[in-house]
């Protein structure tokens, strides 16, 4: 998985399962100040994400992510390469 | 000190028959029917499969994002709300808002997601609950969505006394008004019971009509052959105010809320006391606190279910109430044509009585072709009635034995 696919993958994840706008969800938005999410959207995406890559999260990593690009870096580091598609 | 006097300001109906007061109005009186075959969730197997549905025009729909946070019952909620206030002519901004207080009934409140969870925990275990579950689902959730979206910190909450809920909850309102507690309330009832759940739950104990075959018959209260009630969704939000404030804005005001009254009947879960003994007492209550005698009653809108029992001891107790009177009282149900919205239904009748007051006339019952003989109310049937209506008795019962009665005179 490439940083594109990661993006794609995020972008749907927050689309489908919190109802947030496509176009918003770039690499440099803030979850919380860019997109509004609040601690239960962030419950959700954890879910779902972990969900796509088999494995749970460490809860320190997930703390200190606050951009989408952060998110696509969570998942580019857990995901071996192409394992995603 | 004269008593303060609670003025109707807004009408928010969001309902089968109409969204919006003008449009609510119109489906009364053009005697349409709300009831059609279920789509919110599939019929397969259900005892029943019809329902009372609301189609939220374009400019109320749920956003994307309201529909992944939120449940059907905020996003009724939230329309009424948004209608209510347009029909006030108030702009939430030159409000203030630390005087303006939300109550929102709700019976069973976010049913949809308690569906939708117990099919998820069922499959996925403890992992595939949404972290919105909770929010999504408690009754609560509707007087809070509305209280967010438009800032209103005044007092806020809810009501859940099931079929009551809705009626409840503007007495709730009424009393923050009086005591001045808040210069405007919100208030109303919303319930989104369209769930397979809740369908075969209603459906086993045999409350449904079971009139498939004939969505907008089905729901016939009064009527010799009435077999049960129709499950609705819906909402409505009234804007009370006090006179004081509608005056300083320059609001005149729909009707006056002149009172209520309430009793139990403490007696069964969900069979009403056969001689309706609570529900006179909550008629004699409202009456006597809106400074009413029976003979001034112009109108009373029933509960009106049209379950056998219900109606009966309904009956009973408008004759017990209304005595002498009782035989020339105009009376029709509004849920013949909406269906019984639960939470929702005394909220949407409040509009109905508050609208019946402002047109001097009254709503036909729909499908009421042949009333029970044993009934002999003047009941309105066929065509609305024109006629002066000066005060309007909106009654609303509930499994619990929770019995309410609203006063509506005019403003």
């Amino acid at each position: 998985m490439n940083h594109d696919d990661a993006l794609t993958l995020v972008r749907d994840i927050l689309t489908d399962h919190l109802g947030l706008d496509a176009e918003q969800i770039v690499a440099g938005a803030n979850m919380r100040e860019d997109l509004g999410m609040d601690s239960l959207d962030a419950v959700e995406m954890i879910s779902a994400l972990e969900k796509q890559i088999g494995t749970r999260l460490d809860p320190a990593e997930i703390e200190a992510v606050q951009t989408i690009a952060d998110v696509v870096d969570v998942l580019l580091r857990h995901s071996p390469v192409g394992a995603l598609r | 000190m004269t008593a303060t006097r609670v003025l109707v300001t807004g009408l928010g109906p969001v309902t089968g028959i109409g969204v919006g007061a003008e449009e609510f109005l119109r489906g009364q009186l053009a005697g349409r029917s709300g009831v059609r075959r279920l789509t919110r969730c599939s019929p397969d197997g259900l005892p029943v499969g019809i329902a009372g549905e609301v189609d939220l025009p374009d400019h109320l729909a749920p956003s994307r994002r309201q529909l992944a946070v939120t449940d059907r019952l905020a996003h009724l909620t939230l329309a009424a709300a948004r209608l209510a206030l347009d029909d006030a002519g108030l702009d939430p901004a030159t409000l203030d808002r630390t005087r303006v207080g939300v109550v929102v009934g709700s019976g069973v409140g976010g049913m949809e997601t308690w569906s939708a969870t117990g099919e998820a925990y069922a499959t996925g275990g403890p992992g595939a609950v949404s972290a919105r579950f909770i929010p999504r689902a408690m009754n609560n959730s509707a007087a809070a969505v509305v209280s967010i979206e438009y800032g209103f910190t005044g007092p806020v909450g809810a009501t859940v006394t099931a079929c009551a809920s809705g009626a409840d909850a503007l007495v709730t309102a009424h009393q923050m008004l009086v005591t001045g507690e808040a210069d405007v309330v919100l208030a109303g009832g919303a319930d989104a019971p369209l769930a397979r759940q809740v369908l075969a739950g209603f459906g086993r104990m045999r409350a449904l009509s079971t009139r498939d075959g004939d969505p907008a018959g089905a729901s016939r209260p009064f009527n010799a052959d009435r077999d049960g009630f129709v499950l609705a969704e819906g909402a409505a939000i009234l804007v009370l105010e006090t006179e004081e404030h509608a005056a300083a804005r320059g609001a005149t005001g729909l009707a006056e809320f002149a009172g209520y009254g309430r009793a139990a009947d403490g007696f069964h879960i969900t069979m009403p006391q056969p001689e309706g003994a609570g529900a006179a007492r909550a008629l004699d209550a409202a009456m006597r606190r809106a400074r009413l005698t029976p003979t001034d009653v112009s109108y009373v809108n029933a509960h009106g279910t049209g379950t056998p029992y219900n109606d009966a001891a309904e009956v009973q107790a408008l004759r017990t109430a209304l005595g002498e009177s009782a035989a020339r009282v105009p009376v029709s149900s509004t849920k013949s044509q909406t269906g019984h919205a639960l939470g929702a239904a005394g909220a949407i009748e409040a509009v109905a009585s508050v609208q019946a007051l402002l047109t001097s006339t009254v709503p036909a019952t729909l499908n009421l072709d042949r009333p029970d003989p044993a009934f002999g109310l003047d009941f309105v049937t066929g065509e609305p009635r024109e006629t002066k209506v000066t005060a309007v008795l909106s009654n609303s019962f509930a499994f619990g034995g929770h019995n309410v009665v609203l006063a509506f005179t005019r403003a």
